[in-house]
């Protein structure tokens, strides 16, 4: 059976139930996986696919917008510097603690310079305590340069989200995180 | 009357910029209220990215040759701008705060595009005295929040 470019896994069946993350336990309401090859076509498509995944679960259009943002940093590096044929990008909304949560995460592999020079970039990004004084200072340092942005992954941060990573061998994931306190759309 | 001239001038030559439209972006270049504009709509992508560095150096150049003093930018109708894009906006305005003469950079914000916002102010930061954002209004029309943003 032949697979198109763009597989969608919907909620079903992971969309309710247990699972546990990091040695904690949450009830996910929602879930969505997407494997996909890499291709700027999609980026767009994508992000807002994201989109909706969060105007579904929740009411708050400020969360959803930078998430559609995250969405689409995300998946563009993952066009530009994947170094595999499939690349993956979930979303799930979850409750933890009394609190909810939405995460994003994107894994794809990546040659052994990429993954030296980003987890450089994101080490920093993730320890920053001013995020935002940081994307002010990349900008500033970008400004004269020519053709270069790199700006993405500071700008996630930047507006507002929780940033993490990790590198096992040669696959890069990246995690995107918000905490939230507003009611759901959906009954977890 | 030089004055006259030379607004007469700017207005021209930004008029006769070529236009860059495709299925889901447009760049326009026209004037409001006598100013010089340029108005970005759709999604700002990697797609985009070229057009918008280009179109941006273009006008720089026309707005410094015409001793410009200002230049709206209209983004009411940009659901997304990805952060390339938002260097071509970068490089341009670092341009701008550099040159002898800066002129003013207004980008007028659609308050219904929550992204813009968020998104816009760090260029404000990177030039104070260079960028300002103005809200629109009563911006009814146009693409709503809805397309993602």
């Amino acid at each position: 059976m032949s697979r198109s470019a763009t597989d969608v896994e919907p909620s079903a069946p992971m969309a309710r139930g247990d699972i546990t993350c990091r040695g904690d336990q949450r009830n996910v309401s929602l879930f969505l996986r997407l494997a996909f090859c890499p291709s700027t076509a999609l980026v767009s498509a994508i992000s807002r696919l994201v989109s909706d995944f969060c105007r579904q679960g929740l009411s708050d259009l400020d969360i959803s917008s930078r998430f559609h943002m995250a969405a689409h940093e995300l998946a563009e590096n993952m066009t530009k510097y994947s170094s595999g044929s499939a690349v993956s990008l979930e979303v799930e909304l979850s409750e933890q603690a009394g609190e909810h949560l939405l995460t994003l995460r994107t894994r794809n592999h990546a040659s052994p310079e990429r993954l030296l020079e980003v987890s450089q970039r994101l080490s920093e990004i993730r320890a920053a305590s001013d995020p935002a004084k940081l994307y002010d200072r990349l900008i500033e340092e970008t400004a004269p340069l020519q053709g270069v942005s790199g700006l993405g992954l500071a700008r996630i941060r930047a507006e507002g989200l929780d940033f993490d990573y990790s590198i096992h061998g040669d696959e890069l994931t990246l995690i995107v995180e918000e905490r939230f306190s507003q009611p759901l759309r959906v009954q977890s | 009357m030089a004055r006259l001239r030379a607004a007469s001038y700017i207005l021209n030559s930004m008029l006769n910029l070529p236009e860059f439209k495709t299925e889901s972006f447009s760049l326009v270049f026209g004037t409001a209220g006598g100013v010089p504009s340029v108005k970005l709509s759709g999604n700002g992508d990697a797609e985009a990215v070229s057009a918008v560095d280009r179109a941006l150096t273009q006008v720089h150049q026309k707005l410094l040759a015409a001793a410009s003093t200002s230049v709206i930018v209209d983004l009411g109708d940009l659901y997304f701008m990805n952060s390339s894009c938002l260097k071509a906006f970068v490089a341009w305005i670092y341009k701008v705060r550099t040159t002898g003469n800066p002129y003013r950079i207004r980008l007028q914000l659609n308050p219904r595009q929550r992204w813009q916002r968020r998104g816009l102010e760090p260029l404000q930061r990177l030039a104070p005295a260079v960028v300002f954002l103005d809200e629109i209004k009563s911006k009814d029309s146009g693409p709503s929040d809805v397309e993602g943003t």
